[in-house]
């Protein structure tokens, strides 16, 4: 049930590298933005950016996917 | 961890700063909040019992007053790590309050604001003898000081020395990080530099200089200005640029389309300035140009030039620079207030995460 899906989101996804590809470094750059704000020690500045990205990225990807789904599926 | 110094800031109760300042830890608070010159070391003596210290002011007139809250606050008592908590206070004679800090092992209740970090937004106003409050509660002849505002990190409790937050607010809008690197936070100020110019930088060269720019004329409302106008080294050149060119002037101030609106049809400039893009390329040339003396009349749409010229890129490089503006409103709100306060972990009194950090890396947690 899933791999189809999964095979259909990654085909699109293919069709759309570039955007992507421009669009990592400001997600990294907003986890970075988002846990400098809110720390002060290095250290946890570090860890609240992974912790940043994985929320963003994760979320963002959630809902290109569901995007690259509506769209084949239209 | 016994106590070993006492910290009391300028608060809503009223009063003047004081503090031991023979201590060596008490002395560190100084740095931000330095005793008056006229009130001599010996006025105030302090004595400590466990994780409680009983203080003794001995140059507040009549009297020590609580005015405008129902109890003290505005105390913080530090360990002998020098990292200075909020603690709480009581009056137990007109000239002796007892300030009692957080002790280990033990846990109050969860608003007990022993135990969670103070918000950035509860900054310090600390301030000796500032203002008619001060005077009202003693030091007579006390010399007026400039407030100084503090910010307590919600990694380690340790107090930030906002300076000027306004001046370091501006200086923030104005380049990113500047605000921080003002107030002495050299790592957080060169990383929003770093990061947020870069950003910028790569966003206006994919768009060639061309996608930052201000235009409210009907029709073409440059929404994408709002988010941009986040970082004032951007902002200001483009409103600048746009309010000559729309203006009786007819032509920006430097002759260039950085930061210029695109020209829309019939739309009059100068020659000069006509000659200067001609000049620049981009999509047009001098037979782009009516005669309309003194004035020439361009014919087009320079921004569909634009964007048939760069493509995609001119999406790509405003989307950056719009990202980069907009992130740079929370560098402007650090500079002002600090860090942003965290998330508490549920059922705990650490900030989400820093318990485990904490004991995964051997490092003592706050408190």
């Amino acid at each position: 049930m899933i791999e189809p899906l999964l095979a259909i989101v990654l085909a699109q996804l293919a069709g759309r590298v570039p955007g992507i590809l421009f669009g990592l470094p400001l997600l990294a750059l907003a986890s970075l933005i988002f846990a400098a704000t809110h720390h002060e020690d290095p250290a946890q500045i570090g860890f609240a950016s992974v912790h940043w990205a994985v929320w963003l990225g994760g979320i963002l990807g959630m809902v290109l996917a569901a995007v690259l789904l509506l769209g084949w599926m239209a | 961890m016994p106590i070993r110094g006492i910290l009391w800031d300028q608060g809503e109760s009223g009063g003047g700063g004081a503090w031991d300042p023979a201590d060596p830890v008490t002395s560190y608070a100084d740095r931000f909040a330095p005793l008056p010159k006229n009130v001599p070391p010996n006025d105030v003596g302090h004595t400590i019992d466990g994780n409680s210290v009983r203080v003794r002011f001995t140059h507040v007139g009549q009297g020590l007053a609580c005015r405008h809250a129902e109890q003290l606050h505005g105390f913080a008592v530090a360990g002998a790590d020098g990292h200075f908590h909020w603690a709480a206070a009581r009056e137990t004679a007109p000239i002796v309050v007892v300030v009692s800090g957080p002790s280990r092992g033990s846990r109050g209740p969860r608003n007990d604001r022993w135990f969670l970090p103070p918000p950035a937004s509860h900054r310090l106003t600390a301030s000796p003898n500032s203002g008619p409050e001060s005077d009202a509660v003693g030091n007579p002849g006390s010399t007026p000081q400039r407030k100084r505002f503090v910010a307590i990190s919600p990694d380690d409790g340790t107090a930030i020395d906002l300076r000027n937050p306004f001046l370091a607010a501006a200086l923030s809008w104005l380049v990113p990080g500047l605000g921080q690197l003002y107030q002495g936070r050299m790592l957080k100020g060169g990383l929003f530099m770093g990061s947020l110019l870069t950003a910028l930088v790569v966003g206006m060269w994919l768009g060639a200089g061309r996608v930052v720019y201000a235009s409210w004329r009907p029709g073409e409302s440059r929404l994408a200005y709002v988010g941009q106008a986040g970082i004032g080294a951007v902002a200001i050149p483009a409103l600048m640029q746009s309010a000559r060119l729309h203006g009786a002037a007819k032509e920006p101030w430097f002759a260039s389309s950085w930061f210029a609106p695109p020209l829309r049809p019939e739309q009059q400039v100068t020659p000069a300035y006509a000659a200067a893009l001609a000049r620049e390329g981009a999509g047009v040339d001098a037979d782009d140009f009516f005669d309309r003396p003194p004035y020439k009349q361009f014919r087009g749409d320079q921004l569909s030039r634009w964007q048939r010229l760069l493509g995609r890129n001119f999406e790509i490089g405003t989307l950056y620079t719009v990202i980069a503006g907009m992130l740079n409103l929370l560098v402007v709100l650090d500079a002002f207030a600090g860090p942003l306060h965290p998330a508490v972990e549920p059922g705990t009194d650490q900030p989400a995460g820093a318990a485990g950090r904490a004991a995964g890396k051997g490092r003592r947690s706050p408190d």
